[in-house]
C-alpha cells in the first residue's frame, strides 16, 4: 500500500516536471527525464544511507519512500525510449551522450547521496 | 485529468515492479542485481509496445507515463550500480551497468519493430 501511494506521488512529479521548458533536442524533452533521473539517484541514496540510522523508520514506509516514491519518480523505459528517438532522427551523439551521461552522472549522484548519509551519520556520533 | 491516470498507473507499475523483483531476487543469490534488471529490460521492451501503439492519450498516460515509468526505475539501477563498485565487484558493476543500457535501447527497438512491420 505505501509503494503505491508513493509510486503514485512519484510518477505524477514526473510526469508534470516533464512541463519544464529546458531545451529539447530534436523535440525530445531529455533534460527533464536527466534531472528527475538524477534528483532521484541522489535522494535514494541518501535515503537509504539515513533510513535506519537516522529516521528509525518501520520498513513499510522505507520501501513506499525507498521502492515507491523514488522508484516510481525515476524512469529508465523512457530513457531508452529518448535515446531511440535520437538514434532515429538521426542525432547518435546526442543520444550517445544522454545515455552515459545518464549513467556516469547517476553512479556520482549516488556516490554524493552516500557520502552526505555517512557524513551525517559520522556528525551525529559525534555530537553524542 | 490525465494526472490521475499517471498516479493509478504509477502506483500498480511500482507494485508490480516491487513484486516481480522480489521473485526473481528469490531465485538466486548472485550479487548481479537480476530483479531490477528484468525489469528494466522488460519495462523497456513494453514501452516500445504502447509508445507505437494506436493508443489515445489517456492510455498512455495510463500504460506508458504511468505504469511503465513507474514500473522501470533509473535510481535503484544507480544504487546498486554504484554498491557494486564500492563492493569491488567490479565484473558485475560494469556487466551490470552495461547489459542493461545496451539491452534496454535494443528491447525499445524491438517493441517499436514489432509494432511498425
Amino acid at each position: 500500500m505505501y509503494i503505491a501511494v508513493g509510486g503514485a506521488a512519484g510518477a505524477v512529479i514526473r510526469v508534470t516536471a516533464k512541463g519544464i521548458p529546458f531545451a529539447a533536442p530534436s523535440g525530445i524533452a531529455i533534460f527533464n527525464t536527466l534531472l528527475v533521473n538524477l534528483i532521484g539517484s541522489f535522494a535514494l541514496a541518501l535515503f537509504l544511507g539515513l533510513a535506519l540510522e537516522v529516521l528509525n523508520l518501520d520498513a513499510e514506509l522505507r520501501m513506499g519512500i525507498g521502492t515507491g516514491f523514488m522508484g516510481g519518480l525515476t524512469t529508465f523505459s523512457t530513457l531508452c525510449k529518448e535515446s531511440n528517438l535520437l538514434f532515429m532522427t538521426m542525432n547518435p551523439q546526442i543520444a550517445l551522450s544522454y545515455l552515459i551521461g545518464s549513467i556516469g552522472l547517476g553512479l556520482l549522484c549516488a556516490l554524493a547521496g552516500t557520502t552526505v548519509a555517512r557524513r551525517w551519520i559520522v556528525h551525529r556520533e559525534v555530537r553524542r | 485529468m490525465s494526472l490521475i491516470w499517471v498516479a493509478v498507473g504509477g502506483a500498480f507499475g511500482s507494485i508490480s515492479r516491487f513484486q516481480m523483483g522480489k521473485m526473481i531476487a528469490e531465485k538466486t543469490t548472485d550479487r548481479f542485481p537480476f530483479g531490477t534488471f528484468c525489469v528494466n529490460i522488460l519495462g523497456a521492451f513494453l514501452l516500445g509496445i504502447v509508445s507505437n501503439a494506436d493508443f489515445g492519450g489517456t492510455a498512455y498516460a495510463l500504460l506508458g507515463d504511468g505504469f511503465l515509468g513507474a514500473f522501470t526505475t533509473f535510481s535503484t539501477f544507480m544504487f546498486d550500480g554504484f554498491n557494486l563498485f564500492e563492493d569491488n565487484e567490479l565484473l558485475n558493476a560494469v556487466a551490470y551497468i552495461l547489459l542493461t543500457v545496451i539491452l534496454g535501447v535494443i528491447s525499445y527497438h524491438l517493441g517499436y519493430w514489432i509494432m511498425t512491420h
